[in-house]
């Protein structure tokens, strides 16, 4: 096995050890990648400093629905 | 997966997507919608706790990862992420949480890895793998962009009288996720369950 790669499994088997259950990935352009960049990617975000909360931040503005839609459908 | 397989599945997730909607606009119903509040309503039904993380990472492969625990999770995420990506990329990791039974769990990470990489998921390795994968994406789209909406909005978009991106920067999606709901693949999976369940 190549060394990230290695080092992922390495990782993953401790994690579970702390009671990992689950793993999953949202994956964008996978054209060009192979297992070991990929795992060193993986490696990179572990290991990566972080910020982190209890609350996801959606700092989006929000309009009532009943405003929102007929400008949609007015268009 | 049988189409019959396939279409219970479908039913399976709306019905739960359409608890959690429900529930969620009996308090707001706002565009886009209030992913914290969808959130909030995930970690009651799931009894976890879910934490985010925003990293500096930056990869071109990778938006976001799921860790999942016994009574927590960490959702993470690239701070490059604009709005409306790392709206989707949270929502879909939480239907994971909401959607995936014990069965759906990765094993082994290289083994995901190989299949996603190589399309591989056809193969009988982890068939549950693509399932997840699957599920996860059309429980965003139903979160995000509500049956509700969607069913007003798609005559317009195919008389080309509004864009994607009109209705993508509304709801706060990206707008290749707009396209695949409104993609006859899709319609074909869902609707039919919509209108039974309406």
């Amino acid at each position: 096995m190549n060394p990230e790669t290695s080092k992922l499994s390495a990782w993953h088997e401790k994690e579970r050890e702390k009671g990992l259950l689950d793993i999953k990935f949202f994956t964008s352009n996978l054209s060009n990648t192979t297992t070991e960049n990929f795992s060193r990617d993986v490696n990179l975000i572990t290991s990566s400093e972080y910020n982190e909360s209890t609350e996801f931040n959606d700092n989006v503005e929000r309009h009532p629905a009943s405003q929102v839609l007929p400008m949609l459908l007015k268009l | 997966m049988s189409d019959d397989e396939q279409t219970l599945q479908v039913r399976k997730l709306i019905t739960t997507t359409n608890e959690i909607l429900s529930a969620h606009e009996a308090s707001s119903e706002e565009i886009p919608i209030n992913l914290e509040g969808i959130i909030q309503l995930i970690e009651g039904k799931t009894s976890t706790k879910i934490f985010f993380r925003e990293g500096s990472w930056s990869s071109e492969a990778i938006r976001g990862r799921l860790l999942r625990y016994e009574c927590k999770a960490v959702i993470e995420y690239a701070s490059e992420l604009n709005p409306c990506w790392r709206r989707f990329v949270t929502c879909k990791e939480c239907c994971h949480l909401l959607l995936d039974s014990e069965n759906m769990y990765t094993k082994d990470p290289v083994t995901l890895i190989n299949q996603l990489i190589g399309g591989q998921f056809s193969s009988n390795q982890e068939p549950e793998a693509e399932l997840s994968e699957y599920m996860a994406v059309i429980g965003a789209i139903e979160l995000l962009f509500p049956w509700k909406y969607r069913k007003q909005l798609y005559d317009k978009y195919i008389n080309q009288k509004i864009s994607l991106y009109k209705i993508a920067s509304a709801f706060r999606i990206p707008s290749h996720y707009v396209e695949i709901a409104f993609g006859e693949k899709f319609r074909a999976l869902t609707n039919p369950v919509h209108l039974e369940l309406a």
